[in-house]
Parts: structure tokens; C-alpha cells; sequence
């Protein structure tokens, strides 16, 4: 009789249980990814792009909140924008009106645009698929004829100033200094707030993932009828779910607006969601780093189109009224162009696009060995 | 693990394009003594434009853009400024707030001021950002509420001058008296500029003797009929109706007046017009008059004569319009500071904004000559009333004119 | 009184310029179980073409002329797109067809710029009156064209083998491939029919005193509603649903001006549509179990 302590089908080598090699990398992996986003702000020197950057950290903690109701509970929300907005101006309020600091606004906008979304889960619950996504939508028109409307709050079409976050005195959208000389300037100060914000949330959204509610949500995802056959809340699963996507969306409207500095209602349109949509859907929908790639990868790409249409030679540089091939134009274009590309090339989002190469080589590896 | 280093790649890739931007400088002195700010080095001054290009309003802000770039190069090919040239640094703002600020951060290190900001939605989501730079900006947003943001200069007249203004000529014209009335109207929209309009109009109506106010419809940037705004105004039997509306609602609201027979007299101000209506409202232009804050391209005076050679010029396949006028008069307020800047030999942005103080500007005749003053104040009542020719361009009837009504007006709200 | 009548007419016309722009979006659901996104830029672009060609050819000819291209148009995203895409789920087909939309419209400023442009409607300013109410000349024919495209679909589906075809296709795929329908055909056709649609869409969307311009498309979301309050797998619905949103829209900036900002005639709509969604998700006509996807 033998013992063995190695899984029967892998051969003989001393090597660790595959297992226990993998969560080794992945931990590797996450410590590198930090490292080098700590890094960032010390190697990029351009404001174009820090700026970016930051508008993408704060974009994929929105991201993440959508993953939450869209790639592991499977429920189309057109309304993230609206719970953005929620946030936004809770946020507002309480950092400039009550003059509270960042640690009682932050939290805040999360729970208040959390409770909002738990309140209206219940309605959405009945619905499904393109009749979500048209519920959802109409959270975000009804949303919009708020914010124009209560003006006392929003500051009408107008705007109005956003809640400033303070550290140690001093407001992070002046960089950060020590006496007389500037510690960090605002784009690295902000980046690693955002930063920051990011990685509790994901640590978040990871925990969630890999808990029950997690697999609760993806049983719904997957098919809930038979989900509420073996047990699982259904309805209480969707409300939950929608409870904490709208929290990261309340969380992420509001550091949006602190970063921006002043807010307007416009901002809270369909686009807004659809843009988020984009993201996790692109980047990878039911993954955590499908969002946050998604969320980089609609940042960035705009820009970097803009950039190489100048190099373009049949690009005219003149602002032009009457038509023709112009930056912004082509830009826009092609914009579409890739989403339209990434879906039909890797449906699964970029995420699955990038583990193709190494899943290949991975089988490739177990081929030989056997 | 594969998953994080995509991330990381994608860093990667920020960190190669690291390379193309620059960090900020900071003020130095240049070789024949003048302070530099940021975006100002020995050949170049560059000046930001935030405009947009692609989006709801691209037509108007397209066209201001391209003036504004026009002036530049004319003044670069007569040696610049300072001996350095104007760069124009060209941001899209989609019209979008986020947009907006994305860009303005992008350009906020690299440009010295910002010569154009096109659309009050762009304006309000940049206003701190631009408080905290100090950064000298002009706006084209012609409403008072723009016009006393710290550091943001409107240097033309605003919209409620226009209509001020317009409401005291169409008295004029009617010959109103306290025996012999005058209806009129004003159509706004529901937002808070909308507010600010009609307010001027009621103003301007109880400063004139014998004009009353009988109706002031409103509507939504989204409404596609005004039957019922249209309605209003013929029950209220307003015989002139003050448009402080957008290209699009003008033609709603004139083509669906001839519709249901109603035939006012139309006062729009300048933001209302743009010569493309020409077509679809051939025959119903009539009693159709612009008031506007400054010239038009069919003005024999040497501000357009110098637009449209620099056009030719610069670029011969564009066609200038009403609002490429009001480009290039922001460009040469632009000019104007940063010369003035130069002759104090401080071309930092306190250099500038010390400059803006009580700038004079001379417009060449496209329309009066104006000063700055502290920059909150309304720099100009003068607007002037236009017909529309055939091919929509506007043709003026009377002289620049500044109302008692207005300057009431302005008083009174502390401008 | 004749305020009434007048607000309602022209309501009823706004609205149906909505039920054209439901119509298509309620066929293609049906047809091809996709929501496309893309849909208000092919009205634009049915809009653009036929004012572009008004000019040279009589007007029936830039009609056929902007149906030609747009129905290319569709089909070629249809071809290229949908049949590789319909396997992968509802929301990657429906971000695709964002990221059509998106190309559109840049395409459509490219060709024809920013601007604003003329009216693209078959008929100009002229009115009718009836005692005190006024009936344009392009709210009669807008009415009177949706009508006849109405009766026109209702001959097709019922009457026709190919919509027979599609209607059999739209409740039971398998079965229908199992009778031999060709599916990959009927989506084609039914993209074909929406696009088709919307140039008839984006003549009275454009009609006098309406211009042409780059914003045409974004009407396309004023549908929305219409589509949900009518129910989404409905012909007879998408009209009733479109009139309803025109009537609001029209009546209430008339009668709801002094309230809630002036503005709310616009939300009106999407509160009726939640409303609806909450009490009756499959809407006043559309079908029971269409909630699954």
C-alpha cells in the first residue's frame, strides 16, 4: 500500500502540489502589480497622463462595483451612473456644507448609494435581461431630472463645488507639502489616494468573490431558477448584490467629483454607464482584474488614439465644420472600431486575452510531461 | 498570477509614453529679460483652447477654435508676440465635464493661459481648477454667471446685454409709449443661464417706458415640438418675442410660429443664430433680427478685412462664420494681454493677469473698443441689431448702441 | 379646448415619429433577439442621405436612394457582427452594436461635419385648418405615412411567407430551423425592416420646422420608453407605446410647464416606463415570458 502525497496524475518530481505552486505566483503576481503601481508616479512624468491614470483608478473602483451586479450576479444594470450620482452628491454635501473630512464622507457616499441600490433592487428583481437594462436606464433619466431640478443640492445645471479631500491639513488637489517644499505634486498625491481607495476595494470585491454570497451570486448569474431550487435567496442574493455594486459606485462618483474639483448634473448620463459597461465587459466580465483592466484600457485608449492621429498624414489639424477626416473624428471612430474588434476577437474581455499565450504554454508544458 | 501581470503591462506601457510629456516649469528668465511662465520659452508662448470638436456643440465651437488659431497665425507671421510665437494647445472637451478636466490637466502645466474655453458647461467644471492655477482664462460663455468666476474674463458683451438691448430697440421701433404698449416676450430655457435671460428681459422691459412682459415660455434642451411654447406666445398676443435660445429651438420656434400663423417680431441674441438656418427658414426671416455683442463678416471695417485675409491665408478652405468672429476677437484679447504682458516684461500668468487688469482692447472696428476693468464686470452694454441675408450671413441695420435699459440693468446686479 | 386638440395632434405626430423609431427596435428584438444600440445613428444617417440627395432627383428617388445605403449599412453590420456575436450573450452583442453606433456617428460628421443642416421631410410649412386648429402639412403626413407603414408590416407579417417566416423564427427558434427556415435569412431581413424604418423615421424626424443634424440620433433613446410602456415583442404596442410618449411630451409642455422645473414633460416618460416595468414588466400588449433573455 502506498502513500503518496502528490495528486496521482503528475509525475514524480519534487516540485509542490500544483496548488499550492499556483496561489504562490498569484500572490507574487499581486505584490509586483502593487509594486509597480507604487511606482508609478516616481517614473511618469507626464500630466497628461498621470492625470489619466488617476481618472482610471477612480473609474475601475466603479468598475468593480458593475462586476459585482454584471460579471458575478449576471444582472444587466444601466443605472450605475445614477448610484455614481448618489454618491457624488452625498459626498458633496457632507465634505463641503458639514465640512466633514474624507474618512466620514468616503464611507458615506458608499452607504447611502448602497441603501439606494438595495431600495430599488427589489423592483428589479422580477425583471430580466433587456428588460433590466431598460429599467435600469430609466433610474438614470429619472436621476438626471433630479440632479437638474433640486438645485439647493446640485447647484442646477450650474454645478457645484465638490468635497475636498484633506490630509494632515492639507487638501491632496494642491499636492502634498511639508512646510515650504512640495512633498508630492497634486497627480502623485491623488494617484496614490486612488490607489489606495482601489486596493480596499478590491481587496473587498475579492472577498466577496470567493465567499458564499460570491458562489451565491454566480449560481443566480448562471441560471437562478435552478439557484433557488437548491437553496440559495435569490431575491436576497439580487438585493445584496445591487446593495454593494451600488456602494462601489457611490465610492467612486465621489472621489470622481473630489478629484474634478466642481461637478455638473450632465455628468451622470447614459454615457457614463455605458462607459462603465464598456469596461467591464471589455476588460472581462466576471473577473477582478477584468475591471480594472477594462477601466485602464477606456482611459487610455482615447488618448492614445488622439495621439497617434496626429501622425497620421491624411488627417487634417485644422479645426474643420464641414466635414472631413480630423483628430477628434478619427479618434471617435476608431474608439468604436476597437470595442467593436475586442468583442468579436475575445469575447471573454482583454483579461482572457492575455492569459490565452501562458494558457497555451501551460498545456503546452503538460503535454510534454506526460 | 497571469491575470496581475497584465496590469503591470499595461503600466508598462504608460511608462514608455511617460516619455512624451514633460513636467511642469517653472518661471525663468529669458534672454532679453522677460519672465517666463509656464509654456513660455524663447521662441514660443503657449496658449490653451478648450473647445469641442466632436461633440453637441462642435458646429459653434469649432468655428471659434479655428478663428482664434487664424489670429494666431497672422500675428505669428507678423513676428509674434514678444518675439516668441503663439502655440495654440487645443484640448477636446467633448462638451463633457470629465472630458473637460481631463484636458484642462493635461494642458494646465504646459500653456501660460487659456485664450478660449468654449461653453459654460466646460467653463463651470474646470472654475476651481482654474482658481487653484491662477490660470488667466477667457470664456467664451456669454452670461454673467461665467463672468465673475475668479480669473475668468468674458471680454465681450454677454447675452443678457443682447437682449437688454434688443428689447429697448424694438420699443424704439414700435414707438412704444405708456398709451400705446408694447407685448413682448422671452423664450429661455429651464436651466439657470435661462433664468438669468428672462430676468434681463424683465429688467430691461420695466426700464422702458409702455413695454410689458405678457409671457415667458420656457423649455428643455431635449424638446423636439414647441407647439405648445408656440401656442403661449400667440394667446399672450406678444407682438415681439426675445429668443435666448440655441440655433436648434430657433428654428422650432419660428417654423412652428408660421405653422400656427403666428408672426411676432423675432429679437434672438447671437448664441440663437447660425447661417445654416438660412435654408430651412427661407421666407419666415423677415422680422427676424440678431442682436449681437459684435460684428459680422459683412461689416466694411479693418477687424474684418484683417479676418478674412488672415483666412485666405492661413485657411482657405474654411468658411468663416458668426462665430469664428467671436474667435478671433478672443484672439485678439488674448493678443492684447499677452503684448501688454510682454511690455511689463512678465510673461508669467501673474504677469498676465496683472496685464488683464484694466486691458483696453481694440476690436478694429468689428465691434467698440472695450476695457477689462477688474474682469467681473460686464466690459461692454454695446450690441448692435442685424437682419439675416439669403445666405443666412448677418447684415446690420443701425449703429453699436448701449441702452440706459441695460446699463440699468448691470447696475443693479452689481456688474 | 383647442389647445387640447392642437397639443394633441401634434403629439400624436411626435409620437409617431417614436412608434417608427419603436417599430424598428421592436423588429429587430423580435427578428434577431438583439437591442440595437445603433439603431437612432441609422435614423441619422437615413436622414443625412436623403437630404444630401433631395437636391439632385425628385424626392420619392432620394427616399429610395437613403433606404438603398441604410439598408446596406444595416445589413453589413448585421453580416459582419451579429452572426459572430450572437452565440457570446445579450450584453456583447449589445456593447457591439454601441461600438457601431459610436463609428456612425463619426462617420456621419466626417462625411457631412458638425453642422447643422435643412429639412429632410417630403412636405414644407404649408398648414390645414380645421376651425381654430391648425394641422401642418408635415405632422399630416407624418401621421398618414406611420399609418400606411403600419398597415404595411401588419399585410407583411400576416399575410407573407417571409413574415410569416419571421414571425415563427421570433417565437420559437429551433422550430423554426426545424421547418426549414433559414434563420441567418430572417435576421438579415428583419435588420433589413428596422432599417428600412428608420429612414421613414428620420424624414418626420427632420421634417419641417425640424432640421437635420448630428443630435438626431440621440431620439432614438426617447423611444426607449415607448418600447417598454407598449411591450417589447409588439408591433400593435410599439405605436401605442410611441403615441403615449409623444402625447406626454407635447400635452405636458403645455399644461406641466409651471411645475417641477418646467421640465417635466421630459421624465415623464421613464417614470410611466418604470411604473410599467414594476406592475406589468411585458408591457400593455407585448407577451408573458419574454423576461427570459
Amino acid at each position: 500500500m502506498t502513500t503518496t502525497v502528490s495528486a496521482p496524475a503528475t509525475p514524480q518530481t519534487a516540485a509542490p502540489a500544483p496548488g499550492v505552486r499556483r496561489k504562490r505566483l498569484v500572490v507574487l503576481g499581486v505584490a509586483a502589480w502593487i509594486v509597480g503601481m507604487v511606482l508609478v508616479p516616481w517614473v511618469v512624468q507626464s500630466d497628461l497622463w498621470m492625470g489619466i491614470g488617476i481618472f482610471a483608478l477612480i473609474a475601475a473602483i466603479g468598475a468593480l462595483g458593475l462586476q459585482v451586479i454584471m460579471g458575478f450576479t449576471g444582472q444587466i444594470s444601466m443605472g450605475h451612473a445614477a448610484f455614481m450620482a448618489i454618491g457624488a452628491y452625498t459626498s458633496a454635501w457632507l465634505g463641503v456644507e458639514k465640512e466633514q473630512p474624507f474618512w466620514i464622507w468616503l464611507p458615506a457616499a458608499a452607504i447611502v448609494s448602497g441603501v439606494a441600490g438595495a431600495i430599488f433592487a427589489p423592483a428589479a428583481v422580477r425583471i430580466r435581461g433587456l428588460y433590466l437594462a431598460v429599467a435600469t436606464l430609466g433610474l438614470v433619466f429619472i436621476g438626471a431630472y433630479v440632479w437638474e431640478t433640486w438645485t439647493t443640492l446640485s447647484g442646477g445645471d450650474g454645478g457645484r463645488v465638490a468635497a475636498p479631500v484633506v490630509i494632515n491639513g492639507q487638501d491632496l488637489l494642491n499636492g502634498y507639502w511639508s512646510g515650504d517644499t512640495q512633498v508630492l505634486t497634486l497627480f502623485q498625491a491623488w494617484w496614490y489616494f486612488a490607489l489606495a481607495v482601489l486596493l480596499v476595494v478590491t481587496v473587498l470585491a475579492w472577498n466577496i468573490k470567493r465567499s458564499r454570497l460570491g458562489r451565491a451570486m454566480m449560481a443566480v448569474r448562471d441560471k437562478d431558477l435552478a439557484a433557488g431550487v437548491v437553496g440559495i435567496p435569490v431575491t436576497r442574493t439580487k438585493v445584496v448584490a445591487f446593495g454593494i455594486s451600488s456602494a462601489f459606485a457611490g465610492v467612486s462618483g465621489a472621489l470622481l467629483t473630489a478629484y474634478m474639483g466642481y461637478f455638473t448634473p450632465s455628468q451622470w448620463g447614459l454615457m457614463l454607464s455605458v462607459d462603465m459597461i464598456a469596461m467591464v465587459v471589455i476588460g472581462g466580465l466576471g473577473t477582478i482584474s477584468g475591471a480594472i483592466l477594462g477601466a485602464f484600457f477606456f482611459k487610455v485608449m482615447p488618448e492614445l488614439i488622439n495621439w497617434l492621429a496626429q501622425y497620421l498624414p491624411f488627417i487634417s489639424q485644422d479645426a474643420k465644420v464641414d466635414g472631413g477626416v480630423t483628430a477628434p473624428l478619427l479618434s471617435q471612430f476608431l474608439y468604436g472600431l476597437v470595442i467593436v474588434l475586442v468583442l468579436i476577437f475575445e469575447p471573454r474581455g482583454l483579461s482572457q486575452l492575455c492569459r490565452r499565450p501562458f494558457t497555451r504554454l501551460r498545456a503546452g508544458r503538460q503535454e510534454e510531461t506526460r | 498570477m497571469i491575470r496581475k501581470l497584465v496590469p503591470t503591462l499595461a503600466v508598462g506601457a504608460l511608462l514608455t509614453l511617460s516619455a512624451c510629456g514633460g513636467a511642469a516649469e517653472s518661471s525663468s528668465d529669458g534672454s532679453d529679460g522677460v519672465k517666463m511662465g509656464p509654456g513660455v520659452t524663447d521662441k514660443e508662448i503657449k496658449v490653451g483652447i478648450l473647445s469641442d470638436y466632436s461633440g453637441p456643440i462642435a458646429e459653434a465651437a469649432t468655428s471659434g477654435s479655428l478663428g482664434m488659431e487664424v489670429m494666431f497665425d497672422e500675428v505669428n507671421a507678423n513676428g509674434g508676440v514678444c518675439g516668441r510665437k503663439i502655440v495654440a494647445v487645443k484640448g477636446d472637451t467633448k462638451y463633457d465635464a470629465q472630458q473637460t478636466v481631463q484636458a484642462y490637466r493635461g494642458m494646465s502645466n504646459d500653456v501660460l493661459m487659456l485664450g478660449e474655453v468654449l461653453g459654460s458647461l466646460s467653463i463651470n467644471a474646470i472654475k476651481t481648477n482654474i482658481e487653484r492655477d491662477d490660470m488667466p482664462s477667457m470664456a467664451i460663455s456669454l452670461n454673467t454667471a461665467t463672468m465673475v468666476a475668479k480669473d475668468v474674463y468674458v471680454p465681450l458683451p454677454v447675452f443678457e446685454v443682447e437682449l437688454a438691448n434688443g428689447v429697448t430697440w424694438a420699443a424704439e421701433q414700435a414707438g412704444a409709449t405708456a398709451d400705446k404698449p408694447l407685448k413682448i416676450a422671452s423664450v429661455t430655457g429651464t436651466d439657470e443661464y435661462g433664468k438669468a435671460y428672462a430676468s434681463a428681459v424683465e429688467a430691461a422691459a420695466e426700464a422702458t417706458p409702455g413695454v410689458e412682459v405678457v409671457a415667458e415660455p420656457t423649455f428643455a434642451l431635449t424638446d423636439k415640438d414647441f407647439t405648445a411654447q408656440v401656442s403661449q406666445l400667440k394667446d399672450s398676443g406678444a407682438d415681439v418675442v426675445l429668443l435666448g435660445t440655441g440655433p436648434a429651438q430657433t428654428a422650432g420656434f419660428v417654423g412652428t410660429a408660421a405653422q400656427l400663423g403666428y408672426q411676432p417680431t423675432w429679437v434672438a441674441a447671437s448664441g440663437a443664430w447660425f447661417s445654416s438656418l438660412a435654408e430651412p427658414l427661407k421666407g419666415l426671416l423677415d422680422k427676424f433680427y440678431v442682436s449681437t455683442g459684435y460684428g459680422t463678416l459683412s461689416d466694411d471695417v479693418p477687424g474684418i478685412a484683417a479676418l478674412k485675409a488672415a483666412y485666405e491665408k492661413h485657411a482657405p478652405d474654411a468658411t468663416p462664420s458668426n462665430f469664428s468672429v467671436g474667435g478671433w476677437l478672443f484672439g485678439d484679447a488674448t493678443v492684447a494681454a499677452l503684448q501688454k504682458a510682454c511690455d511689463d516684461k512678465d510673461l508669467t500668468r501673474e504677469g498676465v493677469t496683472a496685464a488683464l487688469q484694466d486691458l483696453d482692447v481694440d476690436y478694429q472696428g468689428i465691434t467698440p473698443a472695450v476695457n477689462l476693468g477688474d474682469g467681473d464686470s460686464i466690459v461692454s452694454y454695446s450690441s448692435r441689431m442685424n437682419t439675416v441675408a439669403a445666405d443666412g450671413e448677418l447684415e446690420p441695420v443701425g449703429d453699436f448702441y448701449a441702452s440706459d435699459a441695460a446699463k440699468a440693468w448691470g447696475a443693479d446686479n452689481g456688474f | 379646448m383647442t389647445l387640447f386638440l392642437q397639443l394633441g395632434f401634434q403629439g400624436v405626430a411626435l409620437g409617431m415619429v417614436y412608434a417608427l423609431i419603436a417599430l424598428g427596435f421592436v423588429i429587430m428584438t423580435k427578428g434577431s433577439n438583439t437591442f440595437n444600440f445603433a439603431h437612432g445613428e441609422f435614423v441619422a444617417v437615413g436622414a443625412y442621405v436623403v437630404l444630401a440627395l433631395m437636391p439632385h432627383m425628385p424626392y420619392w428617388l432620394a427616399f429610395l436612394g437613403s433606404v438603398f445605403v441604410t439598408v446596406s449599412l444595416a445589413l453589413l453590420v448585421e453580416a459582419t457582427l451579429l452572426r459572430k456575436l450572437i452565440s457570446k450573450g445579450l450584453t456583447t452583442v449589445v456593447l457591439a452594436t454601441l461600438g457601431v453606433s459610436v463609428m456612425v456617428h463619426a462617420l456621419v460628421l466626417m462625411v457631412w461635419g458638425v453642422g447643422t443642416k435643412g429639412s429632410a421631410g417630403p412636405v414644407g410649412s404649408g398648414t390645414v385648418e380645421i376651425g381654430d386648429v391648425v394641422l401642418p402639412l408635415s405632422s399630416i403626413a407624418t401621421i398618414v405615412s406611420s399609418v400606411l407603414v403600419l398597415i404595411a408590416l401588419l399585410v407583411f407579417f400576416r399575410r407573407t411567407s417571409y413574415g410569416l417566416a419571421l414571425r415563427a423564427t421570433a417565437s420559437h427558434q429551433e422550430a423554426a430551423l426545424a421547418q426549414g427556415i433559414d434563420v441567418g435569412r430572417m435576421f438579415a431581413l428583419s435588420w433589413a425592416i428596422a432599417a428600412a424604418l428608420a429612414v421613414v423615421a428620420g424624414i418626420f424626424l427632420a421634417s419641417f420646422p425640424r432640421v437635420v443634424s448630428p443630435s438626431i440620433a440621440v431620439v432614438a433613446l426617447a423611444a426607449i420608453p415607448a418600447i417598454v410602456i407598449g411591450g417589447m415583442d409588439s408591433l400593435a404596442g410599439a405605436v401605442v407605446g410611441g403615441v403615449i410618449v409623444g402625447l406626454i411630451q407635447v400635452l405636458g409642455a403645455g399644461y406641466l410647464s409651471d411645475y417641477g422645473g418646467g421640465r417635466l414633460h421630459e421624465v415623464l416618460p421613464y417614470v410611466l416606463m418604470l411604473l410599467v416595468l414594476v406592475v406589468r414588466p411585458y408591457g400593455l400588449f407585448g407577451s408573458r415570458g419574454i423576461e427570459r433573455v
